[in-house]
């Protein structure tokens, strides 16, 4: 062995890095060697000099303090548990409260009350002469309609229009509508425009807008269920429109019109001048 | 039992076996301290104190396959440096004062001791002090270095070597 194995493996042996059997090994080695042994015993004399002295009373101290502090933490430990749930349950609870939450919601919008809403605005109609004062319900939105009747959404901004409280928006709803193709939904906001429209003008507009297409079996019906709802210019414009269609459907209604002391003497007229023709 | 199937009893709570680890682990953690904290005995049983109140603190982060002695370790020098920065602060705070005369109360032997280690360069006091106070193998020190274990090995034999010289110069 060379000087500096020997001192390789006395660094072994002192820091405890030797695995027993090469403990005894070199044990006996150094038995052999008396100047291994003697470098042996020096490394041993200065590694035993790091020794540090403990004083018991601090060490009893440390142990009253780290014996005080663990049975503090148990203690701790132990309350904590008590009250601490369990993770999964944690989770269960969470998740039923998500789901029972998800499921009132739903429940509550398919009861939910689907009542329809109607608003209305109330204005005053002021007449130059003497004063009369009109107070007429405008009808402004109605909810769900649009829903009910399915309509396309190029229609419904004209139908809305026809809404509007302004008369002349209502008009150039009614003269738009003339250049497209009537269908169903346009004919019912037509008719109930006609027979509600406050406006005799917005009236002879759907007039206006409906005799070119008074051919039709469902712009006479419409023309004909709304004579009893209008008057004046507006009713006699109508009467034309139906005599000039040749409509037999209107005669009955005519000749009620006829009867009626309200009618327009004018209108009524007309509707005998009509009805000759008619029989002739 | 193992040090390391102890601390898994102590990660699955049942915390009394850490009066097992303390028992076995005290005398090598306090004189750690006492030489880490220039002979201050009182300082080192505090800090052994806060070592074992974060092995409990912390008793999840063992891993399952860890070696306990580096994990202690690697807390151990945590603390140490804790304590060495709030030192420096209560140095800081206390140099406005101006002292007369100081005394500084060593004992033989510990004197002896520190002029050997302070004469030695860091990374050889540390691997000594790891395998005096520590016990620790070639390969547990690599472990905590993070070093290989023939760089271990080296150092060791050369803190050893500087250990005899100083020894015999000194006394």
């Amino acid at each position: 062995m060379t000087a500096r194995e020997i001192e390789n493996s006395a660094t072994n042996y002192i820091t405890g890095n030797m695995s027993e059997g090469e403990k005894i090994a070199f044990e006996q080695m150094l038995e052999q060697d008396e100047k291994a042994k003697q470098k042996v015993n020096e490394l041993l004399l200065a590694w035993n000099s790091l020794e540090i002295s403990t004083d018991p009373m601090i060490v009893d101290e440390m142990d009253h303090d780290f014996y005080s502090m663990l049975n503090n933490q148990i203690s701790t430990h132990e309350a904590s548990k008590i009250y601490r749930m369990h993770p999964v349950m944690y989770w269960l609870i969470s998740t039923a409260a998500v789901i029972i939450f998800i499921i009132a919601f739903f429940i509550g919008k398919n009861t939910a009350s689907s009542q329809e809403i109607i608003k209305y605005r109330v204005a005053q109609i002021m007449k130059p002469g003497p004063v009369q004062t009109k107070v007429v319900k405008v009808y402004l939105v109605r909810n769900n309609e649009n829903k009910k009747q399915n309509i396309t959404d190029q229609q419904a901004p004209l139908i809305a229009q026809l809404q509007s409280v302004y008369s002349s928006k209502r008009i150039s709803a009614v003269l738009a509508m003339g250049h497209r193709e009537l269908n169903t939904s346009y004919l019912k906001a037509l008719d109930s425009a006609l027979k509600h429209d406050p406006d005799p003008n917005v009236q002879l507009a759907i007039l206006q807008t409906l005799q070119p297409k008074a051919n039709s079996y469902e712009v006479q019906r419409l023309l004909i269920n709304a004579l009893p709802f209008v008057q004046g210019t507006v009713q006699s414009s109508m009467v034309d429109i139906l005599l000039e269609k040749k409509s037999k459907e209107a005669i009955p209604e005519m000749l009620t019109l006829l009867n009626d002391d309200n009618t327009d003497y004018h209108t009524q007229g007309q509707i005998r001048l009509g009805i000759e023709e008619f029989l002739n | 039992m193992t040090d390391e199937a102890l601390m898994i009893c102590i990660k699955n709570d049942d915390l009394e076996k850490a009066g097992l680890l303390y028992e076995r682990y005290k005398i090598r953690l306090f004189k750690y301290f006492v030489y880490r904290t220039f002979n201050d005995q009182e300082a080192s049983k505090d800090n052994v104190q806060q070592v074992f109140l974060r092995v409990i603190k912390y008793r999840k982060s063992f891993k399952d396959d860890g070696d306990f002695k580096v994990w202690l370790y690697s807390i151990a020098a945590n603390v140490k440096k804790k304590e060495f920065i709030s030192q420096q602060q209560r140095n800081n705070a206390l140099s406005a004062y101006t002292v007369d005369n100081s005394y500084v109360t060593e004992n033989d032997n510990y004197k002896l001791i520190h002029e050997i280690l302070q004469r030695m360069p860091v990374q050889y006091r540390e691997v000594l002090t790891m395998s005096k106070f520590w016990g620790m193998k070639y390969e547990e020190i690599a472990l905590a270095q993070q070093c290989s274990v023939g760089v271990i090995k080296t150092r060791v034999y050369r803190a050893v070597q500087i250990l005899r010289n100083a020894y015999f110069k000194l006394i």
